[in-house]
């Protein structure tokens, strides 16, 4: 048996790379109050949007990836204004909204495959560097990618605890109506929210697709990983959706080394039916809304 | 006319699941997100069963194992959402339509990415059919696919025939009460959880066979097949047509194939898009078209129908003109008694009811530190006490609402702390509510009807929950309910849905409901509460009629110290969270010290 010590590495960093998109499904659920699938179509649209940089106006890869990050904030904002107000304002069921999220994300994806076809592009055309770190190879990509999902954990924490807009976003999830009458823009405090989890989709999204491309499809396993991370660490506090990806991440990457990769997919999905099952507010804490929906 | 009769074919299949989805989201409220899953499960069940276990020619018998299985993983599915009272479902749902795929393609039975290919077609014993089968009937010709479109058709006929009895029946009934409130639903004596599992199990079955006619009408199963695709397909069918009509769901069903049937057209030979387009061009349709129908008219189409009970008299079944107008309150079962006539204390059986040192506390807040009481038949008890007193906590202890610290309390001397709501009601105590909640969607009758001591909680209300083909509701019950609507001057909107009523009608409704229920103690949380003093009066003498009338042991909460002073027969004085006086009603009224507690100095001058 192999040293146990790559696979660490490695599950650690496929965790993080989670806990991004997890953060962001888990700070919409907070505070508007639904799981927003939308967020895949966010993921493509600053996936695509780098892309259609690259390829048309053959800019620089900082340049494209610029582009990207500006467009996952204006595509998440865009989709609330458009889509999700019409249905928040008039107080939808969880249901319908989790069915509308869901559609703008299949909408979104068949959309592009049929405009841009379903084939993969990639980024970067020459081998990302790396270095050797505890007998695994990271390259440059899976760095930047733990590192980027610390700093964003950090800022949202500073955002939400000593910022006047994040205590009003936080008053809002509360309660909307009394934030309303205290003369809170709720609207544009969701706009707010959209738009913070938009950036963090984006930055989840683009050193993924550096790294493997993008297609149509890259969306969704991140999307769904994400929503096991919070399946797994519970929702009560921003940290607990951040633990469940990286056990989530060591889950996938221990199941590597204890059987075969065959058997990778499988183990980290009993696993999180197994929680699903024991204990399903998640491993550390409650699943509960701060604003509930009917 | 070949591909016509094939897309007919499958259209008649999907309506068959749908309908299984109808039963899941429409009628049980369920937050369902896999429902390509049960289809899978049932078609990969029938796929493997018929490649290598049965013999050929045992269409039936793979069709049945199709759909047991899925319910069986339906039962599996629902369990771990349905034990929580949450939103777990829909996450639970999700995530294994997400999973399910995963799992198809990882699994040697399940033929792993390339799937399960020659499945027979369709075969009764001996008959097997090839598709190039052909019968002559006379000038008639009837092909294999012709067969089959017929068999399929009349498989969905089956199905809906069986889904609105179902639906009709009283199992169907009690499903939609726990979609409106299932917390009442354990109150008046069944265990919700059954009763959701039943409903999942049902729908997944129903589904099961649909996805096992699938298998043996394409011929092939593989993965793709069930992916989130094939869900959001199946909820745009029950959305559109509309989620809480079994004929929406059909309707939906069709509706949408011609749709798809359309789209390729169009897209193919009138805009001429390239071949590889059409496909994710008719999911985005699909998606826009769904998101539109939430936005204009989430409930579809076709909107719930909602039974109408007309009663019989003597007997016969006879039309709506013996429906009393709605302000014949005068049919009272009940006149009260005047106080002299009541027994006292003394004269009394054991008491029904008793409990003593009742705590219960939130973290650190005490809600109830020391409760007690006794309830006798015949008799009313009223709590009075300020706000958090803690007398609604005494009520969700006694009625398993909420689990006590500390305490003991004895009905018809059964130790009732620590057991469920549901049996703690079935022992014979129930309860009313401050908001009413009468189920919303059901008729008012049908509230009524749904308290009927008919098939009893747990495992016996799903075994009666499967024998669909049996009807629901027994004339007797009917009739039984038409006498209480009556007594409590509500059979004029006995067809009308709860949620219809005025705030003064629904009140009056929940008093129905409990008197339905028939409980030897009955808790009535603020009964008359926001009742106009006009139609006081009528509420009391119903009240009063439970004690004097029904022989019931009565214990209401009341603010309004008119009210108490016209019905109780023993008052008890609560606060913060203790017992501090029982008496008579002049005892405690009249006991200044007391009456500065509860009301200040000021109110009390005034009153």
């Amino acid at each position: 048996m192999s040293s146990l010590l790559p696979y660490l590495i490695n599950g650690i960093s496929l965790g993080l790379s989670i806990s991004l998109v997890a953060l962001a499904l888990a700070l919409i659920w907070r505070t508007v109050g639904m799981i927003d699938f939308g967020l895949g179509a966010v993921y493509l649209l600053a996936a695509y949007a780098a892309l259609m940089a690259k390829t048309w106006f053959g800019l620089p890869y900082v340049a494209f990836m610029a582009i990207g990050l500006v467009a996952g904030p204006i595509a998440a904002v865009a989709i609330y204004g458009g889509v999700y107000r019409t249905f928040i304002r008039r107080d939808a069921a969880l249901f319908v909204l989790v069915l509308v999220s869901l559609c703008v994300h299949i909408a979104t994806q068949h959309g592009l495959a049929a405009l841009l076809s379903a084939q993969k592009f990639y980024l970067l055309d020459d081998i990302i560097p790396g270095w050797e770190i505890g007998g695994t190879r990271l390259n440059a990509v899976q760095v930047a990618k733990m590192f980027l999902s610390l700093a964003i954990l950090a800022g949202l924490s500073l955002f939400f605890l000593k910022t006047s807009t994040g205590q009003a976003i936080m008053a809002v999830a509360d309660n909307k109506r009394l934030a309303q009458c205290m003369g809170i823009d709720v609207n544009r405090c969701y706009r707010i929210i959209y738009a913070i989890a938009g950036f963090i989709v984006a930055v989840a999204a683009l050193p993924e697709v550096t790294e493997s491309g993008v297609d149509p499809y890259v969306a969704t396993t991140p999307l769904f990983l994400g929503l096991a991370a919070i399946i797994v660490g519970g929702l009560s506090a921003f940290q607990y959706p951040v633990l469940g990806a990286v056990l989530l991440g060591l889950c996938f990457h221990l199941a590597v080394w204890a059987f075969s990769s065959q058997w990778q997919d499988i183990v980290a999905y009993t696993f999180v039916i197994l929680v699903l099952l024991a204990r399903p507010q998640g491993l550390f804490g409650g699943m509960r809304l701060v604003r509930e929906r009917p | 006319m070949s591909y016509a009769i094939d897309v007919l074919t499958l259209a008649a299949i999907l309506v068959i699941a749908t309908h299984g989805y109808m039963l899941i989201k429409g009628l049980g409220g369920l937050l369902h997100l896999g429902h390509a899953v049960f289809y899978g499960v049932g078609a990969y069940a029938a796929a493997i069963v018929s490649t290598k276990l049965l013999p050929h020619g045992s269409f039936l018998a793979s069709l049945a194992i199709g759909g047991l299985i899925a319910a069986i993983g339906g039962l599996l599915v629902a369990w771990p959402g349905l034990r929580n009272r949450g939103r777990y479902f829909m996450i639970v749902t999700f995530a294994i339509q997400l999973i399910f795929v995963t799992f198809v393609i990882n699994l040697h039975v399940t033929g792993g990415p390339d799937g399960i290919s020659q499945i027979p077609g369709i075969s009764f014993g001996l008959w097997q059919p090839d598709s190039h089968w052909l019968i002559s009937l006379g000038p008639l010709t009837l092909t294999y696919p012709q067969i089959k479109f017929g068999l399929m058709v009349a498989f969905a006929v089956l199905s809906f025939v069986l889904c609105s009895r179902l639906i009709a029946s009283s199992y169907g009934r009690l499903v939609r009460a726990v979609r409106e409130d299932e917390l009442v639903v354990e109150a008046y004596g069944r265990e919700a959880t059954p009763v959701k599992a039943g409903i999942v199990a049902i729908g997944a079955g129903v589904t099961g066979v649909a996805g096992a006619l699938f298998a043996h009408h394409f011929n092939y199963v593989g993965p793709t097949q069930f992916e989130l695709d094939t869900t959001i397909l199946f909820l745009v069918m029950l959305i559109v047509g509309g989620q809480y009509s079994l004929a929406g769901a059909t309707l939906g069903a069709v509706l949408m194939v011609t749709l798809l049937e359309f789209l390729r057209f169009f897209l193919d030979n009138v805009l001429g898009v390239p071949f590889e387009m059409t496909a994710h061009l008719r999911q985005v349709v699909f998606a826009v078209a769904l998101i539109a129908m939430l936005a204009w008219r989430g409930s579809g189409i076709v909107p719930e129908k909602l039974p109408v009970y007309r009663r019989s008299r003597d007997g016969d079944a006879t039309g709506a003109e013996h429906i009393a107008p709605s302000h014949s309150a005068v049919t009272l079962a009940a006149v009260p008694a005047s106080r002299a006539e009541r027994p006292t204390v003394s004269e009394m059986g054991p008491p029904v009811l008793t409990c003593s040192g009742l705590s219960k506390r939130f973290g650190g807040v005490v809600a109830v530190a020391d409760a007690r009481l006794s309830l006798r038949r015949g008799r009313i008890v009223s709590i009075i006490g300020p706000n958090g007193a803690g007398k609604t906590s005494t009520f969700n202890i006694l009625s398993g609402f909420e689990q006590a610290n500390e305490g003991e309390a004895h009905l018809n001397g059964v130790a009732i702390l620590g057991r469920s709501t549901a049996e703690i009601a079935r022992l014979g105590l129930a309860r009313t509510f401050q908001d009413v909640r009468a189920w919303s969607r059901l008729t008012v009758i049908e509230n009524l009807l749904a308290v009927q001591p008919g098939f009893g909680g747990g495992l016996a209300g799903v075994s009666a929950g499967l024998s669909t083909i049996f009807p629901g509701t027994r004339p007797e019950h009917t009739e039984r309910a038409w006498a209480l609507l009556d007594r409590f001057g509500l059979a004029g909107h006995a067809n009308a849905p709860a949620n219809a009523l005025s705030y003064a009608q629904r009140k009056m409704l929940s008093l129905a409901r409990i008197s339905c229920f028939d409980p030897s103690v009955m808790l009535l949380d603020e009964p008359t509460s926001g009742v106009d003093p006009r139609r006081l009066d009528t509420f009391l003498a119903h009240i009063r009629g439970f004690a004097d009338a029904d022989h019931k042991a009565v214990c209401l909460i009341e603010h309004n110290m008119a009210v108490v002073k016209a019905v109780a027969d023993e008052v008890v004085f609560m606060n913060e969270g203790r017992v501090l006086a029982s008496g008579t009603p002049q005892e405690i009224l009249g006991d200044r010290a007391l009456m500065r507690v509860y009301l200040g100095h000021r109110e009390l001058k005034a009153a």
